[in-house]
């Protein structure tokens, strides 16, 4: 460092910032000087921005690192990208592609137009528990009533804000598991719901364990994507006294 | 964070470290967990599927900016994912309107229950990501240097050797780039 001198190291318009302010700020940041000894610097420099500055400094540091997080981030969504296994077109594939969705658009609105006359897959299997609070094997707790009450009244947003601030008190709750499964689906975000399904898909409780696998079966088809709805059917097609069974079975006729 | 690669259920501390330590499974749990009711509520405001992927990592980078900064703690009130719904939704706001002026929001988006820090907080992290904008002015050089200070941590001496300098040539010009980089946001202002 320099001597300190009782020359202005810079004009005091904002623009400029000396090299060797922003050294004994970043000094300062460090705990390598203390503010008396930054405040001492400011004063012999004539420098009246101080707490500006070191705020400013403090700005730009977090925002180099911020540039690298985002980077980060955007890596993080375009791996999740890949494992999507999205792959990029020729034009005269993506034409075919773009045509034979056309047909099986086609082809599927005539299958679900014969079947029950309702718009999408979805909304032809769609099942939506009523939701009566009965508490399962693990349910103390009276906070978990309230939300299923909000579950019962149709609140799904509020069911969901209620059951995860509960989840961490109640990890291993089988009735928080299949409402916030439940609430997550009905609130068209079926990947969250899946995952909140996953703990509880063999659950020993029959009551709601066809429920269950079924809603599980509604969160592929939600998210669009046959192979997983074919997979998670196959447990309710093995059982044919499972409650649902006959929607299975036409569920997956259709996707045939 | 527990050491599974897709943890499913993690404590707000256990998010909060990671998040200070920009650990990547942090990162992963906030998107699988909470994307998909952000990706709602935009989609459901007269946004897209790119708005409400914008407007997530926006909100995670305010999150995180925060966190920093020592502007955001934990409390037993509210939740991360509180703070990350909020800041999401008036990041969502502001844009739309800047958008669209005359946009009529819904009431869902106008809900008054959510944190009152949320707008010192978005406040903290735009003047932050003016300066991350600014240094997509800088030259390369001041770029990657920077980045190597400060995001990188990276030790003076090896920056001077990568850079073929001496050390105290690699901070003097470390200095110079961020003398110019304070004003390029000045000059923006």
């Amino acid at each position: 460092m320099h001597a300190a001198t009782s020359q202005p190291l810079y004009r005091r318009n904002l623009v400029f910032m000396d090299p060797e302010w922003i050294e004994r700020i970043e000094a300062y940041i460090a705990g390598d000087l203390t503010e008396a000894e930054l405040q001492d610097f400011a004063r012999q420099h004539q420098i009246t921005s101080v707490e500006e500055d070191v705020e400013w400094v403090r700005d730009a540091h977090t925002a180099v690192a911020m540039a690298g997080v985002r980077k980060q981030l955007n890596s993080l969504q375009s791996s999740s990208s890949r494992e999507a296994k999205v792959r990029k077109m020729t034009p005269w594939s993506r034409i075919m592609a773009i045509a034979a969705g056309f047909l099986l658009l086609i082809f599927f609105y005539v299958v679900y137009a014969q079947m029950d006359g309702s718009g999408t897959t979805y909304q032809a299997f769609a099942y939506e528990d009523p939701g009566i609070p009965i508490q399962m094997s693990q349910s103390p707790n009276y906070r978990l009533f309230d939300a299923l009450t909000y579950y019962s009244e149709g609140n799904y947003e509020e069911t969901i804000l209620q059951l995860q601030e509960l989840q961490m008190d109640l990890p291993e709750n089988d009735t928080l598991h299949y409402f916030l499964g439940a609430s997550l689906l009905y609130e068209n975000q079926p990947v969250a719901a899946r995952r909140a399904f996953e703990p509880v898909l063999n659950t020993d409780n029959p009551r709601f364990a066809e429920r269950i696998q079924w809603l599980y079966v509604l969160t592929y088809l939600r998210a669009d994507d046959p192979t997983g709805v074919q997979t998670a059917l196959q447990p309710i097609l093995e059982q044919e006294d499972h409650a649902f069974h006959e929607r299975a079975q036409a569920l997956s006729n259709a996707l045939e | 964070m527990t050491s599974t690669s897709h943890p499913t259920s993690v404590t707000d501390q256990e998010l909060y470290k990671g998040i200070t330590q920009r650990d990547n499974r942090a990162f992963r749990f906030l998107y699988e967990q909470y994307q998909e009711r952000i990706a709602a509520m935009v989609q459901r405001n007269s946004g897209n599927a790119e708005d409400a992927s914008d407007i997530f990592q926006e909100g995670v980078l305010a999150l995180w900016t925060n966190i920093q900064r020592g502007r955001f703690e934990l409390k037993d009130s509210a939740r991360i994912s509180t703070y990350l719904y909020a800041l999401c939704r008036n990041i969502w706001i502001s844009r739309l309107r800047r958008r669209k002026p005359d946009v009529e929001l819904r009431d869902d988006l106008l809900e008054d229950d959510l944190p009152d820090e949320t707008d010192a907080m978005l406040e903290t992290h735009n003047r932050i990501q003016t300066i991350e904008a600014r240094m997509q002015d800088l030259n390369e050089g001041c770029r990657n240097l920077l980045k190597m200070f400060y995001h990188q941590k990276t030790a003076l001496r090896e920056i001077a050797q990568r850079l073929g300098v001496t050390e105290k040539s690699a901070k003097n010009k470390k200095y110079r780039c961020m003398q110019q980089l304070r004003s390029l946001c000045t000059a923006a202002t």
